[in-house]
């Protein structure tokens, strides 16, 4: 009987011999070399020289995408797992980030441990960790259910956002978001690995109080990624199927190839599958779908976000990335449903990872990724005069973010403003006493 | 000697492109995806060659982007081709190379993130704990504990597995 180490090391030798047989294809300087592009392509834009961006959004029917006056590119360099970064001047010299108040401040998960809380208006930002978060579960890891954050993995909390005070909700491998207000679904694999074996699922408020009975699903459904009204959304690899919690029926919604679930409110569900050549908004109580296409040339990625429903029961906006078959930027679209009317607010150029909704849906914030590096490009897109900003902030190891009002999140953001040296990285405790670390920016 | 930069990439690239696809294989478990994801990153790498050349390890950043890469984009297929698997669909799966190890790299992806990043570094590439620390950008204590997690997890998912 082989020990664990044993089968790493053999398995490691078996792939490094197939590996040896690979043909290695044409680099990618021989291909652009080819077709004429290697001059363009050598050409690397020094770090980061201010970006600022303004573009107007542009009815996108069969038009190309609204012009950048983006001038810079992310010189991606190797820093150290770490959050402060060099100096990127892409704001004004003071006053409010963008310009002008947002009224926001933006928790990025840092992907350790904690967060690092960005507020906007006074240009400052803050790592502390937060209690309940673990390593490795950047995997949905934090979302906002009223005025509480959820986050972790094993024993998911609820942290409150005025106190910071923290409620263990239950014992289970994961947390998805609920459409129903206040609550989570906890999801556990008796397994112990998230998508191995039966789950069980059942739904908590923000006590940790159960509101449903735990309920195993049938094995080898799917994959349960979000909460549906009534039950929740599984991915397969041939579009999702839908759970209902009450009855334990499945219901199919089928699609060319594996389902990815963009997001839910209310009845709806945000979902593509395969290529993702449309996003789809189905309702789940009667199975009807409306059908989105992406702008021209465009696929959408699978990530999507409803604008909050303020003042109606259905969601207004549905905001969406989209890419072009083989390049790399990611752009934002934005639809609105009411109107019939749809955006590119951004061309390929940007590269954007994440999105975030204001609480009050005029305001979409957009981040990149930047686990691992020393930079975060934030873009605000202000749905009153339709114009797109962009920053680049000097702080990395940042993921999804959640867009908190200011007004809420001051315990988040610390009484002392210190100076980047003396702000630790997620790697470490934070140093501050108040266990807050705030630095100027 | 000033090495001309295209001649130094296409050094580097064939140097790397073989243990680079691995990586992203065990990470992914998607042969196709995870030549994409490979060349994605080369293309990325090229396009700021004149910083990543300067540092001390072009190889660590390419990996560093590939790994990061790989976990995030294909977490959610690699877990729904388990899903797959076990309702019968092996024909949909194009799952990482080395069928006779398919259980100990299915394993390896089912750890956190980070874990899995780690052992990948560390038993693929036969990586010294610190050269993981550097290529990962993490602490060299932090790589220990991961490695230590992860082996306790696969020897339970793995003992798991063969029963």
């Amino acid at each position: 009987m082989q020990t664990t180490e044993e089968r790493l090391r053999d398995a490691a030798l078996e792939l490094r011999r197939e590996l040896a047989a690979v043909r290695i294809p044409e680099s990618p300087r021989s291909r652009r070399s080819r077709v004429g592009a290697a001059a363009a392509a050598v050409a690397v834009v020094a770090l980061f020289a201010a970006v600022t961006v303004i573009l107007r959004a542009t009815a996108f029917a069969p038009t190309t995408p609204a012009s950048t006056t983006m001038a810079a590119t992310s010189g991606t360099s190797m820093p150290s797992r770490t959050t402060l970064g060099p100096p990127a001047a892409s704001f004004p010299e003071s006053g409010p980030t963008f310009g002008r108040t947002t009224g926001i401040v933006l928790f990025l998960n840092d992907g350790v441990d904690g967060i690092t809380a960005v507020d906007l208006d006074r240009r400052l930002v803050s790592l502390s960790t937060v209690e309940g978060r673990r390593v490795g579960d950047e995997f949905r890891s934090i979302i906002r259910v009223g005025d509480k954050l959820v986050v972790g993995w094993g024993q998911p909390h609820a942290v409150d956002l005025a106190t910071r005070q923290v409620t263990i909700l239950g014992t289970a491998m994961e947390f998805l978001p609920a459409t129903e207000p206040d609550r989570v679904w906890l999801v556990d694999y008796p397994s112990r690995s998230i998508g191995v074996g039966a789950p069980v699922a059942w739904q908590v408020d923000m006590s940790g109080t159960v509101l449903s009975e735990p309920k195993e699903l049938p094995a080898g459904i799917g994959l349960p990624v979000i909460g549906i009204q009534g039950g929740l959304a599984l991915q397969t690899v041939t579009g999702l199927r839908l759970w209902d919690a009450a009855s334990g029926e499945v219901t199919r919604l089928e699609g060319p190839g594996p389902g990815i679930a963009s997001d839910a409110a209310g009845t709806e569900l945000a979902w593509c599958s395969g290529k993702c050549t449309q996003l789809m908004v189905t309702d789940t109580s009667t199975l009807e779908s409306e059908a989105f296409d992406p702008p021209q040339g465009y696929g959408f990625t699978g990530t999507a976000a409803f604008s909050p429903t303020t003042d109606s029961p259905t969601p207004r906006h549905l905001a969406a990335l989209v890419g072009k078959e083989g390049e790399e930027g990611i752009a934002i679209v934005i639809f609105d449903r009411e109107t019939d009317t749809s955006a590119l607010v951004s061309d390929s150029d940007t590269s954007v990872a994440y999105l975030a909704w204001a609480p009050d849906g005029r305001q979409l914030f957009a981040t990149s990724y930047s686990y691992g590096e020393s930079l975060t490009t934030v873009w605000r897109y202000d749905l009153t005069d339709q114009a797109l900003q962009a920053v680049v902030l000097p702080i990395g190891g940042a993921l999804r973010p959640v867009a908190v009002e200011a007004s809420t999140a001051e315990a988040y953001i610390g009484n002392r403003v210190g100076t980047a040296s003396q702000c630790p990285s997620p790697d470490s405790p934070p140093s501050d006493p108040s266990g807050i670390c705030t630095i100027g920016y | 000697m000033v090495i001309p930069v295209e001649e130094s990439f296409e050094v580097f690239f064939r140097r790397e492109y073989r243990p680079v696809l691995g990586l992203a294989i065990v990470l992914s478990g998607n042969r196709t995806g995870a030549e994409d994801v490979t060349m994605d990153a080369f293309e990325a790498a090229l396009r700021n060659w004149q910083s990543v050349s300067r540092l001390d390890s072009p190889g660590a950043w390419v990996r560093r982007v590939v790994a990061n890469r790989s976990v995030s984009r294909f977490r959610r297929l690699a877990v729904e081709a388990r899903a797959a698997l076990r309702i019968g669909r092996r024909e949909d799966l194009v799952v990482a190379d080395g069928d006779g190890h398919f259980e100990v790299w299915e394993a390896v992806r089912s750890l956190p993130r980070r874990q899995a990043q780690v052992v990948a570094l560390f038993y693929l590439e036969g990586y010294p704990r610190a050269e993981v620390a550097r290529t990962l950008g993490i602490s060299e204590e932090s790589v220990k504990t991961h490695l230590e997690r992860a082996r306790r997890n696969l020897d339970e998912e793995l003992s798991d597995a063969d029963n």
